[in-house]
């Protein structure tokens, strides 16, 4: 008679060799290289992207006639550009360990710290950003060709000082 | 200070995932077709096991905890190789290389269930290992996020499927 599933299951499990956990060491060694190599090449890539963005953005802002906005931009780039290479180096001191233990500890370490770092470097880039564009429009209004723009296209709308 | 973390964390491996290793076993084996991948799965539960301790709320048990975190590792990572296009067979296409030199347990008839059981689809695999682990419907459902008339209709699927396939009426 053929054995039921819940029969092989049941016996096969009896003293069953293979269900004890396996050896992770060494693969916590080699998956912790990978996973730090991952997150290395994140932020190098990061780090590029800041860079490219900290030269294009004073040109772009320059023929926009908001040269101050775009250096202001650009200082908060290179700043954030700093810091972040002084995080690149937290990926160095990563305890690789000679256990299981040790690299679950390491990484999590790294994870919350890295967070609460992150958290508050924006605290203070986010609000500057943000002046920084409320400063863009600001000066795109006060120059002046958006208003007569609006006044060409809607000669019967009616503006208290400079707001429509 | 950090030999006291050392301690903690280590009391909490010995005490909360090792009694679990063998169904966090069983489970992987499910969803791997090689050692190297079963162990990289293993892991990756375990170490995020540890990491969601914290977000545990005593709402559910500890074990249904395990359970769910296996099972989501687990169809986390094999939607992730399946987009990532790496090498996974799917029910559907088990090549018989892979399935011949998959012998991973001593009894040859549990190595015929495992491979049958792969030919399943993720959901139907969590299903039937959570059913052969004897727990009840309603667990399966807790787990699952489901409820138990599903799974209970669910399990008599499966379990045709599976006995047709371990009689070769399904290639």
């Amino acid at each position: 008679m053929e054995k039921s599933i819940e029969a092989i299951w049941k016996e096969g499990f009896l003293n069953e060799k293979s269900l004890v956990a396996p050896k992770i060491n060494d693969l916590y060694n080699q998956k912790s290289k990978a996973l730090v190599e991952k997150m290395k090449r994140m932020y190098r890539n990061n780090l590029i992207a800041l860079v490219i963005m900290a030269i294009v953005f004073p040109i772009w802002y320059y023929f926009m006639d908001i040269v101050w906005q775009g250096i202001a931009f650009s200082i908060l780039m290179l700043l954030t550009l700093w810091y972040s290479k002084r995080q690149k180096r937290g990926f160095k001191t990563l305890d690789h360990g000679a256990t299981s233990l040790d690299y679950l500890k390491s990484f999590d370490r790294l994870l919350k710290d890295a967070l609460s770092k992150g958290e508050k470097v924006l605290r203070f880039t986010y609000p500057l950003y943000f002046l920084i564009a409320m400063s863009i429009l600001w000066s795109a209004w006060n120059k002046g060709p958006l208003t007569s723009k609006m006044y060409q296209k809607y000669p019967d709308i009616i503006f208290v000082g400079r707001v429509p | 200070m950090r030999a006291k973390t050392n301690k903690v964390s280590n009391d909490f491996y010995q005490a909360s995932i090792f009694p679990f290793a063998p169904i966090i076993i069983k489970i992987c084996r499910a969803y791997t077709n090689s050692q190297e991948d079963f162990e990289d799965y293993y892991q990756e539960v375990c170490l995020q096991i540890w990491r969601s301790k914290d977000n545990f709320c005593e709402q559910c048990k500890w074990s249904t905890w395990v359970y769910r975190i296996s099972l989501n590792v687990c169809l986390t990572l094999l939607k992730k190789r399946k987009t990532n296009g790496q090498t996974y067979f799917t029910s559907d296409v088990l090549p018989d290389v892979i399935i011949t030199e998959n012998r991973a347990f001593e009894d040859e008839s549990l190595n015929q269930l495992y491979v049958a059981i792969r030919r399943l689809s993720e959901v139907d695999r969590a299903v039937i290992i959570l059913y052969l682990e004897e727990k009840s419907y309603h667990e399966i459902a807790d787990i699952l996020g489901t409820n138990a008339n599903n799974i209970g209709v669910r399990v008599i699927r499966i379990k045709e499927r599976l006995k047709k396939i371990l009689n070769g009426k399904i290639n």
